[in-house]
């Protein structure tokens, strides 16, 4: 099986780029386990120092945050988060407002909550560990 | 270097305070990934004792295509929609207690949906184009409202579309614009505010406050040739207060006042349901301190049409009674003058409220300082003072007598 994922790489710190990509290759694997069909081509986009928000952007394009203050590429549990949200954009149907969030938001709409737990759930559920972290 | 963890498992964030502190519910994200973990792990405690795995969960996750509203309820409900997974209502049930999954005062309540396919091609280069007709059946003053529309198009920038009310107030949704960056050429996608696609109108502005009964209709319109597209399906999610409501009338006098009236406000058209069941209507005139009469005769008549706010006896014929139905358009604010002394009044309020709230700005002990209820079993009346509360609300459609201290201007907000 060859996952369809490609990673941009404009800079040399190849060993982000290539944890992303591992993370995404498990990713793939287990949807295909799931679904029985391999996601369509998924681009993600991170720069060694360039700050961006993470996020799935539609349209199959996911961002991670490359800045010295809050990088991203080896929170595992945050690309796998931005992965659920592209597995459910592909996969399910979301009609979450997709607005800033936080994980224990009080009366959160609960589509956003709905949208959201469930990527943090199939993050979880990729690395077959209930702890969520994100370093900064 | 700072770190952000929390556990879905056992909900300890990172430096061990426990997350079930905060609120849980069906709005938080946290307790939608705590939930779906219980399901799916092998590890029990509190409330959770399956360990599904994945495979159940996808199955009912992918089924959220297209046109679901997809919440931690849809997923509920979805789940026992496979009959095999009925054994494990009881496990579920405790996982979602133990959760508050739907204890939770969430700001976001569904709304009424209703759905239309239609599946017509969108005639290209037509200025005409199509209408597609929805029949709503309740009737609801609208609070807020939503339009779904799935439309593959291979150039979305052709498209005009609008929706037109009931009362044919036409608001349009979407104007020959391109897709916003990362959308796609279809229209697939919900018109609503603040959130996703934002109409080129605005929907609430428009139509907060109309009644939701009757026919909507989308008007699509593809004046440019070349592209094609069709109007698979549109859908409607509509949030409001009841615009009508059915009142219970004794046999003998009865104190009546009108939330909603049509666009017709004469006593015959909106009495027309119980025709034959009552012989007058009377109301005070406060002003003229007497009472004024409608008997369904021009020659006697002192009066011919309903008013909003204002209270009404009806004297009813039928031994047994009749039941009123009361709909149209909801009161809006307005300010009406009450006199010193007696008034009859009606309820500002579409649902039933406290008297003191219904009456606000008004000041009980300052602008007035009596209010009486007619109980129309006992036939007796009842007393709202400072001292003494026999009642304490104002039922939606009932009239009361309202003692002014002095005159007032009373401006009241639906």
């Amino acid at each position: 099986m060859l996952p369809l994922i490609l990673i941009y790489l404009k800079q040399n710190d190849k060993g982000g780029a290539f944890n992303i990509f591992d993370c995404l290759v498990e990713g793939t694997k287990k949807v295909k386990e799931l679904s029985g069909s391999i996601p369509p081509l998924l681009t993600v986009n991170w720069q060694k120092g360039i700050a961006a928000a993470t996020r799935y952007k539609n349209n199959n394009v996911i961002e991670l945050n490359g800045s010295v203050d809050d990088p991203d590429e080896y929170d595992d549990a945050v690309i796998l988060h931005e992965y659920g949200h592209f597995i459910m954009d592909k996969f399910s149907y979301s009609k979450s407002p997709g607005v800033i969030h936080h994980s224990n938001d009080t009366n959160q709409d609960i589509r956003l909550s709905w949208s959201e737990g469930w990527a943090t759930f199939f993050s979880s559920l990729l690395r077959n560990n209930s702890l969520y972290v994100d370093v900064s | 270097m700072k770190t952000l963890s929390y556990n879905i498992e056992n909900l300890q964030d990172s430096i061990g305070g426990s997350l079930k502190s905060f609120a849980q519910g069906q709005d938080t994200e946290i307790t939608v990934s705590s939930v779906l973990w219980d399901i799916y792990d092998s590890t029990d405690d509190e409330g959770d004792t399956i360990s599904l795995g994945a495979k159940p969960i996808w199955d009912v996750f992918s089924k959220f295509k297209s046109y679901y509203d997809c919440v931690l309820e849809d997923f509920y409900l979805d789940f026992f929609s496979n009959t095999a997974n009925e054994v494990y209502r009881a496990q579920i049930n405790s996982i979602f207690s133990t959760r508050k999954v739907f204890y939770s005062d969430s700001t976001f309540k569904r709304g009424k949906i209703y759905i239309k396919n239609d599946g017509r091609v969108i005639p290209d280069g037509n200025g005409t184009g199509i209408i597609s007709s929805l029949d709503v059946t309740e009737n609801l003053r609208i609070k807020d409202i939503n339009i779904f529309v799935d439309l593959p198009h291979a150039y979305r920038k052709d498209i005009i579309m609008s929706i037109i009310s009931p009362s044919n107030k036409e608001v349009i949704l979407h104007n020959q614009t391109k897709p916003l960056d990362g959308q796609s050429e279809n229209i697939f996608a919900w018109y609503q505010e603040p959130y996703e696609t934002i109409p080129a109108e605005s929907i609430d502005d428009n139509l907060k406050g109309e009644n939701t009964k009757g026919t909507w209709k989308l008007k699509v319109i593809d004046p440019i040739k070349q592209n094609e597209g069709m109007l698979n399906l549109w859908k409607l999610e509509i949030k409001g207060d009841a615009a009508e409501v059915t009142v219970n009338l004794r046999q003998g006098w009865n104190f009546v006042s009108f939330p909603f009236l049509p666009q017709d406000k004469s006593i015959s058209n909106v009495l027309s349901t119980i025709q034959g069941s009552y012989a007058q209507v009377t109301r005070y005139n406060a002003s003229g301190n007497k009472f004024e009469h409608y008997v369904g005769n021009v020659k006697y008549n002192q009066f011919n049409a309903f008013e909003y706010i204002k209270g009404y006896l009806i004297y009813v014929t039928n031994s047994a009674g009749c039941v009123l139905t009361i709909s149209g358009v909801p009161l809006s604010q307005q300010t009406i003058p009450l006199k010193a002394g007696w008034n009859i009044i009606g309820s500002p309020k579409a649902e039933e409220a406290l008297v003191e709230e219904a009456l606000k700005p008004l000041k009980l002990g300052v602008d007035y300082s009596r209010v009486c209820r007619y109980d129309t079993a006992t036939k007796t009346f009842q007393d709202y003072t400072l001292s003494k509360k026999e009642f304490t609300t104002f039922k939606i459609g009932e009239a009361y007598y309202l003692y002014c201290v002095k005159d007032v201007s009373w401006t009241v907000e639906p």
